[in-house]
């Protein structure tokens, strides 16, 4: 775009008020800054600076190892068993979820709100998200509950199906970390549904019903028009449920407190038992410091993907 | 006024927020006009009513003191207490648990008083004696059994059999065993009657202590001591250790406490046993109220026949951050719960306490029970809870113990891993 003069016959318009200056714009950002300087920054690095440490907390003498902690994490067995799990985790809570939140979000978004109207495709919707809202603790005592060995609901519905050997799902360390994935996919499902069925509000309707005149059927819908148009919300769920899962703590606290036989230990939990149990203040710091490098390795590996497929759509 | 308060420590979510966890300060207390006793028992607990009697007492004594009650949970004082005690705002008397692993920590780090002069001019060292004060004491290193006393126990609890006696007469028995091998015969024959003679768990701590009450069984004072106190370079894979783990292995392969142990916790083997599905229940005295309100037959307690020792310990002790502003309040109000009147109210209300009058207890069962345990207090025969000497013990038995109950470990694997964890940890 080039400059031009305004004709000197018009009037002199009112001058425009002058464009900011892009620097004014940090302004907006500086509260932010600062409460993430003072709420990220500085406790991490504080945390790298513990890592360097042999402490066991308090008013204990704290002892310079320099990298010790960080050579002793990288031979330990549990640790690395614990971002094996970890592997399995993002499966329960990114993977598995999205998927069927994505079928879920398009039937009840293409299928259920055309034949049943908005109403009952807002209130299913509600439905898969309940347990969102459900504080994890509740969350997880009512699937301790489920999942007791003895006469959890699950086992007394498998019963009485005549089922004679029944699984010990948090008892044995074959099953425990698939009975944690159950819980996690039951408690994930309701964001991707919300998520992307308000992203599917976006999607000119238009395109379906050209689509449908041109013979196509749902799938084939489903395929061509949903995925490709909210492709970005998709990166962004996936983004988000993946870093959960690998900060995932809470369910395994309750569920099973790393047992049975260490099989279901994860990365936070491993820090934190470490750290307040343990009282080796200098490992877990050191464990949580490793944690965050790989989910800022991970979500800066997601973000680069998400931008390049972004504008290799364009 | 007295303000109790529930209050739940939030240092824990500093770890799930990441960063820097012991950068934290805060905690539980009030300003300087407040004397602020911080514990954790549950409201239905024994030791908790008691304490509100010594909560009355106390004020009586002292009406122009503002006193504040606050109560958080176990699990928040062990994961805590450090984070609470390097804070600017401490209470003034705290209830800590037990243990090299806990309190011996808190007392080597400098949070907490040494007690033992008040303890000498109070004369509670008249009372608490033996093995029932050896974990109130703790050495420079925090290991416990010797040095400055840190802290004042008020209660004890010791691992026992619950027996259903219905269950018992039903299937021809009409008193508990006398001798391990009697028991083990009232075990097979239950299981030729098609029943699991114990309800047990491995999802909590029940096979853990029945372990350990096994090994304390064949054990003697020195073998135990020496591990619990890291006397000496105790050899776990060989005595007492030895063959309690094999006889516990030889109870969980005849399924004397059945199977799929590791899934079940504490309260689905309470709830079986209440429900009448086992005939016994080995378990500790804690639960004793839990069965006197719910179980609908006749029931009684033994502990392990002809054992040497009986897993048990005083605990839940009382004492005085180095930071208290009121450390004379402070030993004035452990003073009132060691009184008789809150002692016998920790009696009466089904605990144990460690200077009761058990001839005052009105209920046969709960003074039997306290018989039972001023039997093994005469004869200093407490062997403690096997978690104490090692920061992380509890999770490394646990994990062992449900690799037994899940066969995919044996007592000699469990024992090996044992002495090196147990090794390490002891020389870090």
């Amino acid at each position: 775009m080039t400059a031009t003069t305004p004709p000197r016959a018009r009037p002199r318009p009112a001058p425009a008020p002058r464009p900011r200056r892009p620097v004014s714009y940090w302004a907006y950002l500086l509260p932010m800054g600062v409460g993430f300087g003072l709420v990220v920054l500085v406790p991490f690095a504080v945390n790298v600076w513990y890592s360097l440490f042999s402490w066991k907390g308090g008013a204990a003498p704290r002892t310079w190892v320099g990298l010790e902690n960080y050579r002793e994490l990288m031979q330990d067995d549990v640790f690395w068993r614990s971002f094996g799990n970890t592997l399995y985790l993002i499966g329960a809570v990114a993977v598995v979820p999205t998927v069927i939140g994505l079928v879920l979000a398009a039937l009840l978004f293409d299928h259920i709100g055309r034949s049943f109207g908005a109403r009952a495709a807002s209130v299913l919707r509600a439905a898969y998200y309940l347990p969102q809202i459900l504080p994890i603790a509740v969350a997880g005592v009512l699937w301790s509950w489920i999942l007791e060995t003895r006469d959890g609901a699950l086992n007394s519905v498998l019963r009485s199906l005549g089922v004679t050997t029944l699984p010990d799902w948090l008892g044995d360390p074959g099953i425990a970390l698939w009975s944690i994935m159950l819980m996690l996919v039951w408690l994930q499902i309701g964001y991707p549904v919300v998520v992307l069925m308000s992203a599917l509000q976006r999607v000119d309707p238009e395109l379906y019903e050209a689509a449908e005149l041109d013979g196509a059927g749902w799938w084939r819908r489903f395929r061509a028009i949903t995925v490709p148009h909210i492709r970005t919300d998709i990166y962004v769920v996936v983004l988000t449920a993946t870093i959960g899962a690998m900060k995932l703590f809470a369910p395994v606290l309750i569920l099973t407190r790393g047992g049975p036989e260490s099989s279901t230990y994860v990365p936070s939990f491993f820090s934190y038992r470490n750290f307040f149990e343990l009282s080796r203040v200098g490992y877990g710091a050191a464990s949580a410091t490793v944690l965050a490098v790989v989910i800022g390795l991970v979500a800066g590996g997601l973000i680069f993907w998400q931008a390049r497929s972004v504008e290799a759509d364009r | 006024m007295t303000r109790t308060r529930l209050r739940v420590a939030g240092a824990a979510v500093a770890v799930l927020a990441g960063g820097a966890l012991a950068a934290c300060g805060g905690g539980s207390g009030g300003d300087d006009s407040t004397f602020t006793i911080l514990q954790y028992e549950t409201t239905s607990t024994a030791q908790y009513k008691g304490w509100q009697l010594a909560l009355e007492m106390f004020q009586e004594a002292h009406p122009d003191v503002d006193v504040e009650f606050a109560s958080t949970s176990f699990d928040s004082i062990r994961s805590n207490a450090k984070i609470l005690l390097t804070g600017d705002d401490v209470p003034d008397v705290m209830q800590f648990n037990t243990g090299n692993a806990d309190g011996g920590q808190l007392a080597a780090q400098g949070l907490l008083d040494p007690l033992t002069d008040v303890v000498e001019e109070n004369g509670w060292d008249d009372t608490i004696t033996g093995s029932v004060a050896a974990l109130a004491k703790y050495d420079e290193n925090g290991h416990a059994g010797s040095g400055d006393w840190y802290g004042v126990p008020n209660i004890a609890s010791f691992f026992t059999f619950y027996y259903n006696a219905d269950l018992l007469a039903e299937h021809g028995f009409d008193a508990p065993p006398q001798t391990m091998a009697e028991l083990e015969d009232m075990f097979d024959a239950f299981l030729a009657d098609g029943v699991t003679p114990v309800s047990s768990n491995a999802g909590e701590h029940a096979v853990l202590q029945t372990w350990w009450q096994l090994v304390s069984g064949d054990a003697d004072r020195q073998e135990i001591d020496d591990f619990i106190f890291l006397q000496g370079e105790p050899d776990v894979t060989s005595g007492a250790f030895a063959s309690g783990t094999e006889r516990l292995q030889e109870w969980i392969e005849k399924g004397y406490l059945g199977t799929q142990l590791a899934g079940i916790k504490a309260d689905e083997m309470e709830r079986a046993f209440i429900a009448g599905e086992f005939p016994f229940m080995a378990n500790g005295t804690w639960s004793f109220s839990r069965v006197a309100e719910e179980a609908d037959f006749e029931w009684g307690t033994f502990t392990f026949p002809g054992a040497a020792l009986n897993a048990g310990a005083s605990g839940h002790l009382w004492g005085v951050p180095a930071s208290s502003q009121h450390k004379d309040l402070a030993y004035d109000w452990i003073a009132t719960t060691l009184s008789p009147e809150v002692q016998n109210e920790i009696a009466a209300q089904g605990g144990i306490p460690v200077a009761g009058d058990t001839a005052a207890i009105e209920d046969p069962r709960m003074r039997d029970m306290n018989e039972q345990f001023d039997a093994i207090k005469a004869a200093d025969a407490l062997s403690f809870y096997p978690d104490y000497p090692v920061p992380g013990l509890l999770d490394f038995q646990m994990s062992g113990l449900q690799g037994m109950t899940n066969g995919s470990t044996d007592a000699a694997g469990f024992l090996a891993g044992l002495q090196d964890f147990y090794d390490s940890g002891k020389d870090s």
